[in-house]
C-alpha cells in the first residue's frame, strides 16, 4: 500500500550557555551588534529542540520509528554533546563558530541526519528553541532554494 | 544554500468588532455571531514572525534581532497595541478587522521591512488559544 510518508516529532531539553563574540571585530562593534549576548563571561539558555523525521509506519510496530531510538540518537549525537557546557569552549565545532541559534540548528543538523539515515529514516526539520519567544529551524539544503531565491 | 528559519514571538493586546456597516443588524448577528456585538472586545495577540535566510558568516545570523525587534515595533506593536483594530487598521480586505484581515495588513507592512538579508517567510496570528492565522510566502 503506497502512503504519504508521516511526520513524527520528539522534543528534548538541555541547558548550555554561550557568548557571542566575532574575533576579527572591536570590542565596540561586538557590544553593538550582539549587545547583552556579547557579555564576557557568556550566558546560558534552556534550549528545547524539536526533532521531526519523515517516514512511512512500520506494520509491525505501528509506529514511524520507535520513540526509544529517536531518544538515543538524540541523546548520543546531541544532548551529551551539548548539555550543561560551555559551546563556545567546549564543543570543538564553535571554536570558530559563533553558537547562534541558527548556528546550533545547523550542527544539530550536522549530527542527526546522517545517525537518522542509518536507522533508514528522514530527518525532515530540526527546531531549537532558545527561549519560547525565539527559535530557529533547518530542513536540509535545498529543500526551498528556489523560493528563497 | 544553508537556509535557516528564524522565528521571534511578540504579543499585543487590541479591541475590534466584526460588523459590516452595510448588512443589517441579523445578517451581522448571523454571520460575525457575539463578535458582533455593539461595544466591541478585544484579544490578547500573539504573532510570531518567521524570517528565512543564509546565516551571515560574520554574526552567524539570519538577520539582528534587535533591529527585527525594532521595526515590528514601529509597524506592528506601536500603532496597534491598545488600540481598537476597527479605528486603526485600513480594512483593505475585508469589512472588518477579521484576524485575516489583520495578517494581510501586517504581511504588506512587514514584508519590505525585514532586515536583508532575511526574508519574510511567515506570520502567525494566534487570536485566541483556538483560532490561529497563518500566511506563507511561496
Amino acid at each position: 500500500v503506497s502512503q504519504a510518508p508521516l511526520f513524527l516529532s520528539r522534543k528534548a531539553a538541555f541547558c548550555a550557555s554561550h557568548r557571542y563574540h566575532n574575533p576579527n571585530w572591536s570590542d565596540e562593534r561586538n557590544r553593538v551588534v550582539f549587545g547583552p549576548c556579547n557579555n564576557p563571561h557568556g550566558h546560558g539558555h534552556n534550549y528545547v529542540l524539536e526533532v521531526t523525521i519523515s517516514g512511512n509506519i512500520d506494520p509491525e510496530t505501528g509506529m514511524v520509528l520507535n520513540l526509544r531510538d529517536v531518544d538515543a540518537v538524540i541523546q548520543e549525537e546531541v544532548v551529551s554533546r551539548l548539555d550543561h557546557r560551555y559551546i563556545n569552549l567546549e564543543v570543538p565545532e564553535f571554536e570558530q563558530v559563533i553558537p547562534t541559534t541558527e548556528n546550533l540548528t545547523l550542527y544539530i543538523w550536522a549530527r542527526l541526519e546522517p545517525a537518522f539515515r542509518r536507522a533508514g529514516r528522514k530527518l525532515h526539520r530540526v527546531r531549537l528553541y532558545e527561549t519560547p519567544e525565539l527559535y530557529a529551524e533547518y530542513l536540509g539544503e535545498d529543500t526551498t532554494a528556489e523560493a528563497a531565491s | 544554500v544553508k537556509l535557516v528559519y528564524l522565528t521571534r514571538l511578540y504579543r499585543f493586546n487590541a479591541g475590534h468588532r466584526l460588523f459590516h456597516p452595510e448588512r443589517d443588524e441579523g445578517w451581522n448577528e448571523r454571520v460575525f455571531g457575539k463578535c458582533s456585538t455593539p461595544g466591541g472586545h478585544g484579544h490578547n495577540y500573539a504573532l510570531e514572525v518567521t524570517v528565512r535566510g543564509a546565516p551571515d558568516p560574520e554574526s552567524g545570523q539570519v538577520c539582528p534581532p534587535g533591529e527585527l525587534d525594532r521595526r515590528i515595533e514601529e509597524q506592528v506593536l506601536g500603532p496597534l497595541d491598545h488600540k481598537n483594530l476597527n479605528l486603526v487598521l485600513e480594512l483593505r480586505d475585508g469589512p472588518a478587522p477579521t484576524t485575516e484581515v489583520l495578517i494581510l495588513e501586517l504581511w504588506r507592512r512587514l514584508a519590505s521591512r525585514v532586515p536583508p538579508p532575511a526574508a519574510l517567510h511567515r506570520l502567525r496570528i494566534v487570536e485566541t488559544e483556538k483560532n490561529a492565522v497563518e500566511l506563507e510566502s511561496r
